[in-house]
């Protein structure tokens, strides 16, 4: 039996007594007062008796007004009787008979009042607690429930209240387990009941529990309440439980899979970003989370694993080094990447263990985890095919996922698909890159007796594609040429044009008489081909002159080199000339120059003068600056790239490219015994 | 995320007068928004007469820039369009001058300038 007037008998029922020893007080007053009337005018005791319930009635219920004009009555019944009967009997006697029935009769009617009262009201409450969808317990202040309703029975996993009620709260406490939001176990201290009878006020409490016995994850929100008796101390906690899981589950779901989403999409490394999914995943979808993608000889390998203990990742680490899965083994990871669906085994028996592992000591280490739940969960590429797994493990939370959770951890593998996928055409895409980046450029700057070369090349980005700058030297039938370009384009297309006109060039330079006349015939080739090709290029033809060198430079649409002699400063040099590929025929100019030894001439591409900074871009000054004082190529490139590194802020928009010469000193030739020889 | 340059925000916009539209761009032409000029131009060059390319808000100008004039000089020749250019600032016009541009383009001070 329970209801809430079973609650309410821990408590002083008279919720406002003032008010009511009130009602009383002038009820026995009027009992008196007609008493003394009765005793002083006889004839009035009729008029009395009509009067007083009236007067009652207007202080107090109607059954106390009852009973105040059956006092009357009786009392003057009484007194009429007694003068009858006794004769003249004492006054005293009279009053006290008068005044004994009087507080007899109001007591009564008070109580019955109240019984009938109270009756009532119980039977209310208690059926619209009972048929209330939320659960509410009420718990006295040793915490023992003294009433529970329908729905706390059924949310709490009681077959009724009356087999809840029964329930020691110890072994309440021991059928599930309890956290908090955060994950952390939730305290006895914590419980809200517990807090309220504490006399603190409690905010709704969002609490996860986990059923011991059947695995099953709830999410509750408490809200508790304390009732306090008549003076003044608390008594009981009424607490009502409502449950929110479904709620909590798609949060959690939509929080994760954003989460997710954004980790795998931040970076191309996927790898760090898998870790970043399963670190997501633990401890609110899983006790264990972890990633496996397949080598290609057929190992499964981990490449992501995540619990809230580092000692138990370090543990997962060395088991799966130990104890590699194989793709063609049965079952588990190897069957999902196989079939392409997932698995969940809701709660893992333990003879599945022994069937499933055959090393004792494995299977040793693996009861050590104490799995009870898992799902597998492919990772799939666009295509469907399923490149790997994700694997969720509940362990010491003892919960055992529901089809819920194996919906949310397919999409989780869907979307980790997804971010693999493009990370590996990523990589594919880089390897495609580099292989013709490598195609731009010379495999090594050629070794040219009498001078001393020096590159730097800094394509934009690692994340874009090859860039349209080169550079080249190569040999000429009487000297040396150099030169550096730019194409103009980003891409495949630019990339491609790049080698072109790289190779039209040194081909045409070692072809013609003049190999500065290859300038001229790019021109044509460039302006012959079909769409826009457009190119700049400056070139310096290079011929030894005794411990000197002539140099002939010329520029197509490209900035001029700079010369430094003897460690001084930086000094344009050359004529500026029509870009190529635009227009046929056309004229570039020519300079020629000494070069002494110890003298440096830097081509660059605009990547270099058009470097953004945070206020404005490198330009010709910062060039000319950092250059100045160059004592030979390697050293004026140095320079060039400390003061780009120093000047660039943000990522480098431009591909950068500079070449850089010096004629050798004949000290340092003289030292090099062998290129004098291969050159003799 | 390319640095920019402060204060140096890239806009292109079009004008219509009569058969003649303007294309107008501020800023900086180079590797990030010669792209979205040569869109504008492309578009431009199929629809209208005679195109005028405003330059005299820009501020700087690379190859990848040029090569968009040139081509846009170009391909608007080879449709039988009129294509004009009004002055860049000297800084920007140079390099014009520099690569053998300004003397096969025409350059006008200002948009009204190019109808007549």
């Amino acid at each position: 039996m329970s209801d809430v007037r079973a609650a309410a008998a821990h408590l002083n029922p008279h919720d406002d007594p003032g008010r009511r020893w009130a009602a009383t007080a002038v009820s026995l007053l009027l009992v008196i007062g007609l008493t003394v009337l009765d005793a002083s005018w006889d004839e009035l005791i009729s008029a009395t008796v009509v009067v007083a319930p009236f007067l009652a009635a207007s202080f107090a219920s109607v059954r106390q007004t009852t009973g105040v004009a059956s006092a009357a009555m009786a009392s003057a019944l009484l007194s009429a009787i007694w003068n009858d009967n006794f004769g003249d009997a004492g006054y005293e006697v009279r009053t006290a008979i008068v005044l004994v029935g009087g507080i007899f009769s109001v007591l009564a009617a008070r109580t019955r009042e109240e019984a009938v009262r109270a009756e009532a009201l119980g039977e209310q409450l208690t059926a619209a607690l009972s048929n209330l969808a939320e659960a509410v317990v009420v718990q006295d202040h040793d915490q023992r429930l003294v009433y529970a309703n329908d729905a706390a029975a059924t949310t709490l996993g009681f077959p009724s209240v009356d087999a809840l009620l029964r329930t020691d709260p110890a072994d309440l406490a021991s059928l599930a387990d309890y956290y908090n939001e955060d994950g952390s176990p939730l305290t006895p201290e914590q419980y809200p009941a517990h807090r309220v009878l504490q006399g603190e006020e409690v905010a709704p409490q969002q609490v996860r529990v986990i059923n011991r016995a059947t695995g099953e994850e709830r999410w509750r929100v408490n809200k508790a309440r304390g009732v306090r008796d008549a003076r003044g101390e608390m008594r009981l906690a009424v607490t009502v439980i409502g449950d929110i899981t479904e709620q909590r589950r798609a949060e959690l779901a939509q929080r994760l899979l954003a989460r997710a989403g954004a980790a795998l999409s931040s970076s191309l490394h996927y790898e760090s970003t898998l870790q970043e999914v399963a670190d997501l995943a633990v401890p609110t979808l899983a006790d264990w989370c972890g990633v496996s993608i397949p080598d290609r000889h057929g190992v499964i390998k981990q490449v992501a694993v995540a619990h809230s203990d580092p000692e138990k990742v370090a543990f997962a680490r060395s088991y799966s080094e130990r104890f590699p899965q194989r793709t063609s083994d049965e079952g588990g990871a190897a069957q999902v990447l196989r079939d392409g669906s997932s698995q969940l085994i809701a709660d893992i028996p333990d003879e599945l263990l022994d069937l499933a592992v055959e090393d004792p000591e494995q299977r040793e280490l693996l009861r050590g985890v104490g799995m009870r739940s898992v799902i597998i969960a492919p990772i799939t590429a666009a295509s469907g095919s399923p490149i790997g797994v994700i694997s969720f493990v509940n362990a010491e939370s003892g919960r055992v996922f529901t089809e819920i959770d194996r919906e949310l951890c397919e999409e989780l593998g869907r979307r980790a698909g997804i971010a693999v996928e493009n990370a590996r055409l990523y990589t594919e895409r880089s390897l495609i890159a580099h292989t013709l980046q490598r195609a731009l450029l010379p495999p090594a700057l050629p070794n040219i007796p009498g001078f001393s070369l020096s590159a730097l090349y800094r394509p934009a980005g690692e994340e874009n594609w090859v860039g349209g700058d080169f550079y080249d030297a190569f040999a000429v039938r009487d000297g040396w040429v150099a030169v550096v370009g730019d194409v103009a384009g980003r891409g495949a297309q630019a990339a491609a044009l790049t080698a072109f006109t790289r190779h039209v060039f040194r081909t045409a330079a070692q072809l013609h008489d003049d190999p500065l006349d290859a300038i001229g015939y790019l021109n044509q080739q460039l302006y012959d081909r079909p769409g826009s090709a457009l190119c700049t290029v400056c070139c310096v033809h290079l011929r030894a002159r005794g411990a000197n060198a002539e140099a002939t430079i010329s520029c197509a649409g490209h900035p001029l080199p700079y010369a430094v002699r003897q460690g001084g400063e930086a000094e344009p040099i050359g004529h500026w000339g029509q870009m190529l590929g635009a227009w046929t025929p056309g004229e570039w100019s020519r300079t020629t120059t000494t070069l002494a030894p110890g003298d440096v001439l830097v081509l660059y591409t605009d990547g270099v003068i058009d470097a953004t900074g945070a206020e404005d871009r490198f330009g010709d000054g910062r060039l000319r600056a950092v250059l100045a004082r160059s004592s030979d190529a390697e050293d004026a490139l140095r320079r060039m790239a400390d003061g780009l590194a120093d000047f660039e802020t943000g990522e480098q928009a431009d591909d950068t490219a500079a070449l850089a010469i010096t004629r050798s000193l004949p000290a340092a030739s003289a030292a090099s015994g062998d290129q004098l020889g291969s050159a003799a | 995320m390319i640095a920019r340059i402060p204060g140096s925000e890239f806009s292109v916009a079009v004008h219509a007068e009569g058969s003649m539209e303007i294309v107008v761009v501020r800023g900086e032409i180079d590797i990030a928004t010669a792209d979205a000029v040569r869109a504008q131009l492309n578009d431009a060059c199929d629809r209208a007469g005679h195109v005028v390319l405003d330059l005299r808000e820009v501020s700087f100008m690379d190859t990848q820039g040029l090569a968009v004039v040139i081509e846009s000089e170009r391909d608007c020749a080879a449709d039988g369009t009129r294509f004009a250019i009004t002055r860049a600032p000297d800084h920007v016009q140079r390099l014009f001058d520099m690569i053998g541009l300004t003397p096969r383009l025409t350059v006008v001070d200002d948009p009204a300038g190019a109808a007549s």
